[in-house]
């Protein structure tokens, strides 16, 4: 099953385009989006997940077509949304419950061995009772994960997954999701360069509804390789250096900035040749440096 | 500190728009309320001017209730703004103290929440000033009434609201909270009211509503016309006191609020343990992430669909019912409930039996407003559940198709609705129950509260959802579901369109009666729910396409997702409904307006006009054939709801002119043939039901002629409104004005309310000729026909073979044929032409009584089988009263007296010749426990059996004061068996009763008051309340003998007899004659004036004990006497009249008043009085006229409690 966008584009009624033309081919597997917060990701997303609708373009996953064949998407969906609330007054056990007769778990049995063990792999099974509200962060976004995994979806889209998870938690949610992401689609949007890099075999890169980049991880590294340089400046420097050079980012290191610029050659004037990182990928892309 | 928040609140308020729109919404209100007699806001002012100082007062009260929902918006909003923009962290660290903080917050809240009042003083000063506002009902502009209005009403009342609500928003940091602080303001006033509507209660209830609204309606009771078209009521006693007490409250809890408000960003909590802390996990091993998943079939099947909704019903229902919104205004409403059902009462403080059809009334009347707020606010949570929660984007991207999403919100609201509603009944039997009464009839509850008022919530409820579903705007929605209802219910009336097919939920109006059941109603009641139903069912559909799903809210993106769900079995269950709707409105259609048509409201009223306009002046008492002689032939179909009518008349031209026109109005609404001898048909208007014959040749004075006529009904199908509840299944109940002709012009069906009179441009009327004591050609109609005088009349009645037809007279006859059960009567005596003819199933329950010159009477009481409650004490108050009425009236005129009960679709007793048809919903079930308590039965009995004297033997000429002579005699006769069955005390009681009635009328006459001498037949409260009063005082003053005997010559001279008819001075100069002469003032008092008294004890009256164990009691009252003129005007005059004055002892146990120890009939004049007596026992309360004989605008301070010096 391949999921295929092609020149799909949203405008809102504010006139905000968050999407401009935008076609991929997404295979089993890991896919990571990329890019910075109001970049069109979430929409995407959405559209996706059936939950808007696209002005222009098609989408289909395999057989189906997303735009208009909604409930057939809804059968082999496994949704996470970025931000996402629960029914007051409901146990987490009751809420997956209620969520897997809704998804189509029509047998009380099965429902009862799907959820118990949903629980415990998201290691929630020891506060299943407790109302939902009560939840923490990290717990409300675990009970996310169980719930998007009902059913055994082909399509799996997490938005931001991450946010709020301490380090412990992300370590594990990825875990979780490489293994699941082995064979069926999993795209994982995120503005974290690190998270991609670590689990995707293929991402994409937008920024303000245009797709930038797409391809794998690897060969987005592969373009800019020795091709960045790093410096650091003091900053009265740094408008200066901004002027002469291609600045894909200024970070501070102990408290000095410290660039990394895109040159074909070694700039010279104290630069130094910078190992490639996703981020400079993502930066250059944004910029519209490469 | 407090000064910057102060100011800063005025200033945030007077910019939001909300301040202005609900200003002008209250000027709106109160100008239409004040501008036009169809917009009502708590009560009819009529018959006031329309700005008088009362109504303008009585707005700002009334206003109070509207001013709760504004109130609350205001203060709840200044107490929880820091909380919903989260800016209190910011607030909070800042230097400012709580108490200014809050403060401010408040009064400036508060002061701002004054200005939507400005709106009922814009309201009653521009509303005047309409051009199609009657000028001659606009008085002078009274400030004081505003000024007093704003400090008895609007001030105190948004202050205490606003802490109540401001409290509990501030220290719950929660809307909810507040809003059902002020539903609790709400259930105190409905209290407080409950408590108001018994004589005793009065003063508890003054003190315990917290707008002062009922305690203002309770000291403005009996103020006149004139009173509330001049009036002020000033801020002293009970209302000084209630202000007071209820500010206070207020300010002291506006103390403990600002005290418990925590100024700090953690919540101090009020109700329960905040939820504990989740404690962040522990860093535990990552769990075996190896092992698939169980794998799960899934499967998207209909079964599938059902187990969806099911479990999304089950997850809503419980969401509801666990929220604690929907338990507290439950807990209100059932509160609410609670104190109707268990302080329910019937006339003159008398509980009813609680049978279950008046439970049901209790219940919609104090719980069904609640049930209506649940069902408005959860049918909006329900459908922006998701959102609010936000699962919406999980949930909308789950599989179930969208209509389970809309049936099973649906469904869980019909469980919660049905749900209250069983809870409710469980209360009624239980109240039921407490009060002894065990014939539940479930099956009522049943088909009433759990069919039939359910599905008018549902109906309902499904169109809230599609408003939410369309609108797709929370607030919005809830505004726009209110308008639609409001909307449908209201536009019609102006539009002139009667149908209840627009009337969105609604059905024909039914009436549950014990004997008949649902009876007629039955089939409009299953098809018009069967109308809704579908249309409902159209609306869910409708509800299911325009769902929200997903985020886009844009209308082509909604669109397009709509006509993505409209196919499949969505579109094949739509296009269902809405063939089966059209189906089911045409249908109903033919019924109610081809099959069954009926004339309109407005159309009516503009026949009523006509029928005056283009005939009074022409025909209005020309001369007419009378009629001597009726026979009829009836037969009643009961099961069919059909009737046929035969009658043979005979006429006589009594005057001595040759008549050539007969005027004759046919009855309405019945097909009707009519033979008359030598006339023929010349005219025929159909509007109106008039034809004119002319005799060839004409009827010369002495002539005889024969008139014939039959007139059916048949009932078809069902009708809008059902038009005839006297012809039902079990108790048919109609008289001979219903099914046969009237012949002339008659006056009674001309147009009465003054304003709708004027409104038609009819000129006013009074509606009797003036009394005239030398009355020649004036005097020749009664007022009960213009027709006839002393008829004989026989009747044939047949019914079905299971019941009993009843006509006036002695059954001469009974036989079976053809199934059917035939009965002829005939009338022993020469009577008023005004029969009545029952049929039902009746139990019957017979005595003999015996007259004093040895003729036997059968005495016989029909009823409904179960309603065996009441018949005893009817056979016993015919006895006792045939009894007293013969020995000091004069015989009793028929062989038989007949009580017969009738289904409550009216609720009266009525006198026809030997025959009283008796609702069900009054004497029957009326529930006489204590022996205190006033025996209604006995009296209403009582009040008929002496209407076969006062009446049916003597009756008025068409005439003002006509009804003295039938009524006020009646009550008089009634009173005196009551007497002399139940004891003074009971009377005493009684009158109190009978001049609270009198006292509160007055201020709503809507015409004139009248003395009782020229009192008009629509004036119950003179001839009724008044009369019983004023005869009781008289018998007090001249002697019961002197009275009875006065009485019996009038039976005398004119019992049977007229034309000419007697008016009211056959009975005044009677009277006068019977009064010794030291006492004909009474008569010119009592009779031929409006006079009132202002009696009552000055000072507190005093006792010593003597040497010799007695006591001397010192008194000084004072006493003032008035005229009133016919509005209520009053003016002093002087007293010189015989008054008593008197000691009381202490009460016994459960009575109200004690033995009298000293009791002196004193001629008093105007001004104060110092009395000593000296009482044997221990004296307890000492007064002026303690019986309260006299009609006194303030009974209460006639008696006050003695105290020692």
């Amino acid at each position: 099953m391949q999921l295929q966008i092609d020149n799909l584009s949203k405008t809102y009624p504010n006139g905000v385009q968050a999407l401009k033309g935008v076609s991929l081919s997404i295979d089993k597997g890991m896919f990571g989006l990329l890019g910075p917060n109001g970049a069109g990701k979430s929409t995407l997303m959405r559209i996706l997940a059936t939950l808007q609708d696209a002005d222009e373009g098609s989408a289909s996953l395999g057989e189906i077509n997303v735009l208009t064949q909604k409930e057939d998407v809804r059968k082999v969906l496994g949704y996470l949304p970025q931000e996402f609330g629960v029914y007051p007054k409901i146990s987490a056990v009751d809420m997956l419950d209620h969520l897997a007769v809704l998804k189509g778990v029509s047998s009380a049995g099965d429902r009862k061995e799907l959820v118990e063990a949903l629980l415990t792999r998201v290691n929630l099974w020891d506060d299943r009772k407790k109302a939902l509200s009560g939840y923490s962060g990290g717990m409300k976004q675990r009970f996310g994960i169980a719930q998007a995994l009902i059913g055994d979806p082909r399509l799996i889209i997490v938005d931001e997954p991450t946010a709020g998870l301490d380090p412990g938690e992300r370590n594990r949610f990825y875990n979780l999701l490489a293994e699941i992401g082995e064979d069926r689609i999993v795209i994982l949007s995120t503005h974290i360069v690190e998270d991609v890099r670590e689990l995707c075999t293929n991402m994409a890169v937008i920024d303000k509804g245009e797709l930038l980049y797409a391809g794998s991880p690897d060969a987005a590294l592969e373009t800019l390789a020795g091709r960045v340089w790093e410096k650091t400046v003091a900053k009265e420097e740094l408008p200066s250096h901004q002027e002469m050079y291609k600045v894909i980012s200024t970070k501070l290191v102990a408290g000095k900035p410290v660039i990394h610029i895109l040159s074909d050659q070694d700039p010279g004037n104290g630069f130094r040749s910078a190992e490639t990182t996703l981020e400079d990928v993502f930066f250059s892309r944004i910029f519209r440096l490469a | 500190m407090f000064g910057s928040v102060f100011r800063f609140e005025i200033r945030y308020w007077l910019r939001q728009p909300m301040v202005y729109v609900f200003l002008f919404i209250n000027a709106l209100l109160v100008f239409g309320a004040i501008s036009s007699d169809n917009v009502q806001i708590g009560q009819s002012f009529d018959n006031l001017n329309v700005n008088a100082p009362y109504t303008a007062q009585a707005m700002y009260g009334y206003m109070s209730l509207i001013m709760l929902l504004m109130v609350t918006a205001f203060v709840q909003s200044a107490a929880l703004r820091d909380f919903s923009y989260q800016t209190e962290q910011i607030i909070f660290s800042t230097p400012l103290s709580k108490v200014s903080y809050l403060l401010g917050r408040f009064l400036g809240a508060c002061l701002i929440a004054l200005v939507p009042l400005l709106g009922v003083t814009l309201g009653v000063l521009i509303g005047p000033m309409m051009p199609w506002v009657d000028p001659e009902r606009v008085g002078p502009v009274v400030w004081e009434a505003h000024i007093q209005g704003m400090l008895l009403f609007g001030i105190p009342n948004t202050f205490i609201i606003g802490v109540i609500v401001f409290g509990i928003a501030a220290v719950s940091r929660s809307t909810i909270a507040s809003f059902v602080g002020a539903l609790a303001l709400l259930v105190g006033y409905s209290i407080a009211g409950a408590f108001l509507g018994n004589l005793d209660n009065e003063q508890m209830g003054n003190l315990l509503d917290p707008f002062a609204l009922g305690t203002f309606q309770n000291l403005t009771k009996y103020w006149t016309v004139v009173d509330r078209n001049t009036l002020v009521l000033q801020p002293t006693g009970e209302m000084l006191v209630n202000r007071l007490l209820w500010t206070g409250v207020a300010a002291v809890l506006l103390v403990l609020f600002i005290r418990a408000f925590s100024f700090s960003v953690e919540r101090r909590s009020l109700f329960r343990k905040k939820a504990p802390e989740v404690e962040p996990d522990e860093f535990e091993a990552v769990p075996s992430l190896h092992g698939a998943l169980p794998v799960s079939a899934l499967s998207f099947s209909s079964g599938t669909h059902w187990r969806q909704m099911w479990s999304q019903t089950r997850v809503d229902l419980k969401g509801i019912v666990k929220s604690t919104a929907f338990i507290i205004i439950l807990l209100f409403g059932i509160t609410n409930m609670g104190f109707a059902l268990a302080l329910s009462e019937g006339a003159y403080g008398l509980s009813q039996w609680p049978v279950t059809y008046q439970m049901i009334n209790l219940v919609r009347g104090t719980m069904y407003l609640f049930t209506i707020v649940i069902l408005t606010f959860y049918t909006g949570e329900l459908v922006w559940k998701e959102r609010v929660a936000r699962v919406d984007e999980i949930y909308d991207a789950l599989p179930h198709p969208i209509w389970v999403t809309a049936l099973s919100k649906f469904l869980a609201m019909t469980g919660v609705l049905l749900a209250i509603q069983m809870l409710a009944v469980g209360f009624a039997v239980v109240a039921q129950a407490s009060k002894g009464y065990f014939n539940f009839e479930l099956g009522v509850y049943f088909w009433e509260m759990l069919v039939l008022d359910l599905l008018a919530m549902l109906f309902l409820a499904a169109l809230s959802f599609l408003v939410h579903a369309a609108v797709n705007n929370k607030y919005l929605g809830y505004f726009m579901f209110i308008f639609l209802v409001i909307l449908t219910t209201f536009i019609w009336g102006p539009l002139e369109l009667d149908s209840v097919m627009l009337r969105y939920g609604q059905t024909p109006s039914y009436t549950y009666s014990d004997m008949n059941g649902f009876g007629p109603f039955v089939l409009g009641l299953i098809w018009f729910n069967l109308y809704w139903f579908l249309f409902a069912a159209i609306l869910l559909a409708g509800t299911v396409l325009l769902w929200q799903r997903g985020k886009d809210t844009a209308l082509s993106v909604r669109s397009f997702n709509a006509r993505l769900r409209f196919r499949g079995s969505l579109r094949l269950a739509t296009g269902f409904l809405a063939v089966t709707w059209l189906v089911t409105a045409g249908f109903v259609f033919y019924n109610t307006e081809v099959l069954n048509e009926y004339t309109r409201t407005k159309e009516s009223e503009r026949l009523t006009a006509r029928y005056e306009t283009d005939y009074k002046a022409l025909y209005d008492g020309m001369h007419q054939p009378r009629v001597v002689d009726i026979r009829y032939e009836i037969d009643v179909y009961p099961g069919e709801r059909d009737i046929g009518v035969r009658g043979e008349m005979l006429m006589v031209n009594r005057g001595d002119a040759p008549i050539d026109t007969l005027f004759l109005n046919t009855p309405s609404n019945l097909e009707s043939s009519f033979e008359i001898e030598n006339a023929s048909l010349v005219r025929e208007d159909e509007d109106l039901n008039v034809q004119f014959y002319a005799f060839e040749p004409a009827m010369q004075p002495g002539d005889t002629l024969t008139f014939r006529y039959s007139s059916e009904y048949v009932s078809e199908g069902f009708e809008n409104q059902l038009s005839f509840t006297q012809f039902v299944p079990n108790g048919s109940f109609f008289n001979n004005g219903l099914v046969s002709p009237q012949i002339g012009y008659q006056p009674g069906n001309e147009m009465s309310d003054r304003n709708e009179r004027r409104k038609m441009e009819l000129p006013e009327r009074d509606p009797m000729p003036t009394l005239d004591r030398d009355c020649t050609t004036a005097c020749m109609d009664n007022y009960i026909s213009n027709f006839s005088d002393w008829v004989t009349m026989e009747t044939v009645i047949s019914t079905s073979a299971d019941q009993i037809a009843i006509a006036p007279g002695s059954l001469q006859e009974e036989w079976e044929e053809d199934g059917r059960r035939y009965f002829r009567y005939e009338l022993d005596t020469p009577s008023l032409g005004f029969a009545s003819f029952i049929s039902a199933d009746y139990q019957v329950d017979r005595e003999e009584w015996v007259q004093p010159n040895g003729d036997v009477v059968d005495l016989e009481v029909y009823y409904h089988a179960p309603h065996t409650y009441n018949t005893d004490k009817m056979m016993n108050s015919l006895r006792k009263s045939l009894t007293y009425f013969s020995e000091n009236f004069g015989p009793y005129a028929h062989n038989q007296a007949r009580i017969i009960e009738f289904p409550r679709y009216a609720t009266f007793a009525q006198a026809f010749p030997g025959t009283m048809p008796y609702s069900e919903g009054i004497g029957f079930i009326a529930r006489i426990v204590d022996e205190d308590d006033i025996d209604m039965v006995f009296y209403v009995t009582a009040h008929e059996m002496a209407h076969q004297w006062w009446a049916h033997q003597v009756i008025g000429s068409w005439m003002e004061g006509a009804t003295l002579l039938s009524e006020t005699l009646s009550q008089y006769a009634a009173i005196m068996v009551m007497e002399k069955e139940y004891g003074r005390d009971q009377i005493f009681k009684f009158l109190r009763y009978e001049m609270d009635a009198y006292l509160r009328s007055r201020g709503s006459e809507a015409l004139k008051e009248k003395p009782l001498h020229r009192v008009d037949a629509s004036q119950g409260y003179v001839h009724y309340r008044k009369g019983a009063v004023v005869l009781y005082y008289l018998k007090e003053m001249i002697g019961e003998e002197a009275l009875n005997a006065a009485l019996r010559e009038v039976v005398e001279e004119h019992g049977y007899s007229g034309p000419p008819y007697p008016t009211s001075y056959a009975l005044v100069d009677r009277l006068r004659e019977a009064t010794p002469d030291s006492l004909q003032y009474l008569i010119t008092d009592l009779f031929e004036e409006i006079t009132l008294f202002d009696n009552r004890v000055v000072g507190n009256p005093t006792y010593v004990e003597l040497e010799d164990g007695r006591y001397e009691v010192t008194l000084e009252v004072s006493t003032t006497k008035l005229q009133a003129d016919s509005l209520g005007a009053e003016t002093e005059v002087p007293v010189n009249d015989f008054i008593d004055v008197g000691v009381l002892g202490e009460p016994e146990d459960g009575k109200e008043r004690g033995r009298p120890l000293a009791m002196e009939r004193h001629r008093l004049t105007t001004g104060t009085h110092t009395f000593t007596f000296v009482v044997d026992e221990m004296p307890w309360e000492a007064g002026i006229d303690p019986s309260y004989f006299l009609i006194d605008r303030i009974p209460d301070d006639n008696l006050k409690r003695v105290r020692a010096n």
